[in-house]
């Protein structure tokens, strides 16, 4: 019997990987409701901050990236785009051979990682080292983030110093001290020797012509204090109006991710620097790979999303089986939206969307208020549209025949007190077999309440 | 979230939705909640062709079969334009909320007769609160009561209805347990769709439940008590689940009806 692939993986998780994850997205959770609580103690006021939130995000981006475009363009950056990955991967090459760059540096980026640009980047002789500490963990053994802002959260600090110890980084010590002191003694020799510094963008501020950088270790301004040229790529959906909106976002961002306050750095580039230790050139990508396709559908909302993992931290499914789950780039409440609409064939990502109890808890903490439950069911239509295959579904069509004919239904529902006869232990196919692999059933009472109804109604 | 429309339709004359689960299974749970929205006023009509709410193929993503039995359900409550009282906080989001999903690229007039559907629909809890008034339930019940809130009373008026509602009980006492705005896990057809995962969200909510203790557990909806119910079962543990409407009425019962 087909399964779920989701569900097949949450069976075979070790259970220790399965408590990390649930602790680190509960922590999360719990942290930001008790910050939220503390910065805004009026009852109402997160709430409408985030309501600002979503009506900033719902400004068309078209707008604002025009404004971005001549502002960037005047504080001497290079603004390039791309259409797909695959171009903004080759736009990067490019770049890095005309240097005659050879070592990169990055600072984390989820939109690195929707292009896949370190495989490619090492495909051609490329050292792309990743700076932020849970991004290096998961770099050096070869993993996807399974999470978009912890990248690590499956990890434990034992088998992350068993990891140094066998990519040489550091000998073992499982100190979670000492681990980032280790990390940060291999990275300083990097900084020196990278050629090129590869970054993300939180926010595109369109009047000041900058990107906004919010990271906590400090490790962008170690990379471009060493680096000669900046890359920062980052979907149109990124750029924002102005600084005055920024602060509508950077009290929400934090706050709605770690339980921060504030991230412990917020970087501000806006074009090359004139000192010695810093980019003299830098360029701005900017990604579509199916946004203006987004933008123009009924999921234009998933646009307005600012990646602070919020929705996944309090999903009960991604709390129990972490990112890897997915299978793709973004994962949890956001993902399973977003990754079948990125993907170049959706039914690759046909069964991310059941993968969700709709119990809406995803909705009540997003700080754009996007309306997950609902694009999650609108892409459950989308997917069952498009004819895309969905191991275990349930087909509904003979069931939809007897519920929408009241003479059927009223003739059948009495009939099910017949199952109370059955061995029910024998059943172990179809809906109900699953079932009952782990929940017993009360017995059938098909009809009762009618009948009563008619004598004492 | 699954906010029902601002200007629903009051009155005390009423249709009952039994749901499918309450036709097929839980007959108890509803007759409960006709007993007790007598009681505090209303006159109950039973719309015999009523079936399903359609939720199972919708969550599915099957919008077609989910609008045919849409349309028979609204059929079936057109003889009148009473509000439809439905002992389910999830069956009712469906009908005022969900439903406008289904036929969101259906004709305008199918639309327009959706939301003037939508706004008929009232929870059981939230009904008996909202527009009868009831602040105390009568009688008495002494128990220690451990409320489940089902998901999909999340933006409604149900869970403050449902708490308040057993609060004013002489006698009730609410235990608090971890994780209660967890969900169990249930999710309709996601319990069959995803076993795995379902059944390990109902075990840890059943656990983090009975580790208070309680004598009822109760919750406005009989589908996540089914689910935990069923779990518990199999894991050999006691699990006292109640739909609200069984509640009040045992309090009224124990006090002698009048």
């Amino acid at each position: 019997m087909a399964v779920q692939p989701i569900d097949k993986f949450c069976e075979t998780l070790d259970p220790v990987v399965k408590n990390a994850v649930t602790l680190a997205s509960v922590g999360s959770t719990v942290a930001r409701e008790k910050i939220l609580g503390e910065a805004y103690p009026e009852s109402g006021k997160a709430e409408r901050l985030r309501e600002l939130a979503n009506k900033i995000k719902s400004i068309r981006p078209s707008k604002n990236l025009e404004k971005a475009v001549a502002s960037l363009e005047a504080n001497g950056i290079k603004v390039l785009f791309a259409e797909d990955a695959e171009e903004a991967r080759n736009l990067i090459l490019e770049i890095l051979k005309e240097k005659n760059a050879k070592n990169v540096v990055k600072v984390k980026s989820m939109t690195t990682e929707e292009i896949e640009l370190n495989a490619f980047l090492e495909k051609n002789g490329i050292e792309a080292v990743e700076t932020d500490l849970g991004e290096l963990i998961i770099q050096i053994d070869g993993e996807r983030p399974s999470h978009i802002v912890k990248p690590a959260i499956h990890r434990r600090r034992d088998d992350i110093a068993r990891s140094f110890e066998k990519h040489k980084i550091a000998d073992y010590d499982d100190n979670p001290n000492h681990i980032t002191l280790n990390a940060r003694k291999y990275l300083r020799k990097k900084y020196f020797a990278a050629d090129v510094v590869i970054s993300g963008a939180n926010y595109v501020l369109a009047k000041e012509g900058a990107i906004v950088l919010a990271t906590n270790e400090g490790n962008s301004r170690f990379s471009m204090a060493g680096a000669k040229t900046h890359i920062a790529i980052a979907g149109f959906e990124k750029v924002i109006p102005s600084a005055k909106e920024l602060a509508v976002f950077l009290n929400l961002l934090a706050r709605s991710a770690t339980g921060q306050h504030s991230t412990v750095y917020t970087d501000f580039v806006a074009g090359p620097g004139k000192s010695k230790n810093s980019p003299s050139e830098m360029y701005v990508i900017f990604l579509d790979n199916g946004r203006s396709k987004i933008l123009g559908s009924e999921f234009a909302d998933i646009l307005k999303c600012m990646r602070c993992g919020a929705c996944m931290n309090r999903c009960p499914v991604f709390r129990l089986v972490g990112g890897h789950a997915y299978r793709a780039v973004y994962p949890g409440p956001l993902g399973i939206v977003l990754s079948p609409l990125l993907a170049k064939d959706i039914s690759e990502y046909a069964d991310l969307p059941k993968a969700c109890t709709l119990c809406g808890a995803c909705a009540d903490v997003c700080p754009a208020k996007i309306p997950l439950p609902d694009l999650i069911l609108k892409m459950r239509d989308k997917v069952k549209s498009e004819n895309a295959k969905v191991a275990n579904d349930i087909n509904f069509k003979a069931w939809s025949v007897i519920a929408s004919s009241p003479k059927l239904w009223r003739a059948i529902i009495p009939m099910n007190k017949l199952a109370n006869l059955l061995p029910l232990g024998a059943i172990k196919f179809g809906p109900l077999g699953r079932w009952l692999r782990t929940r017993t059933l009360p017995k059938f009472k098909g009809g009762n309440f009618r009948k009563w109804f008619s004598k004492n109604g | 979230m699954f906010t029902p429309p601002p200007d629903r339709i009051k009155g005390r004359r009423v249709n009952f939705m039994a749901t499918c689960l309450c036709d097929s299974i839980f007959d108890d749970a509803a007759e409960c909640a006709v007993n007790v929205l007598k009681k505090y006023g209303a006159k109950v009509d039973f719309p015999p062709n009523q079936t399903c709410c359609g939720q199972p193929a919708f969550n599915s993503g099957d919008f077609a079969s989910a609008r045919k039995v849409l349309l028979s359900t609204m059929d079936a409550f057109s003889g009148n334009s009473n509000p439809i009282v439905v002992p389910s906080a999830s069956c009712a989001a469906m009908l005022f909320h969900s439903s406008k999903i289904a036929f969101r690229d259906s004709d305008k007039r199918t639309r327009e007769r959706v939301d003037e559907f939508a706004k008929r629909v009232w929870e059981f809890c939230d009904y008996l609160v909202s527009v009868l008034g009831v602040r105390k339930i009568d009688g008495n019940l002494c128990a220690k009561i451990a409320i489940h809130n089902s998901c999909h009373g999340r933006g409604t008026d149900t869970p403050a209805a449902l708490k308040k509602l057993i609060v004013s009980i002489d006698g009730t006492e609410i235990v608090e347990f971890k994780n209660s705005d967890s969900c169990c896990g249930f999710g309709g057809t996601f319990s069959v769709v995803f076993p795995q995962i379902s059944s390990e969200l109902g075990l840890a909510k059943v656990r983090s439940v009975s580790e208070a203790n309680p004598d009822i557990v109760v919750a406005a909806d009989t589908s996540c008590l089914l689910h935990q119910k069923g779990i518990a079962d199999k894991n050999g543990i006691d699990y006292p689940a109640m739909h609200a409407a069984q509640v009040f009425w045992q309090a009224i019962k124990n006090g002698g009806i009048q």
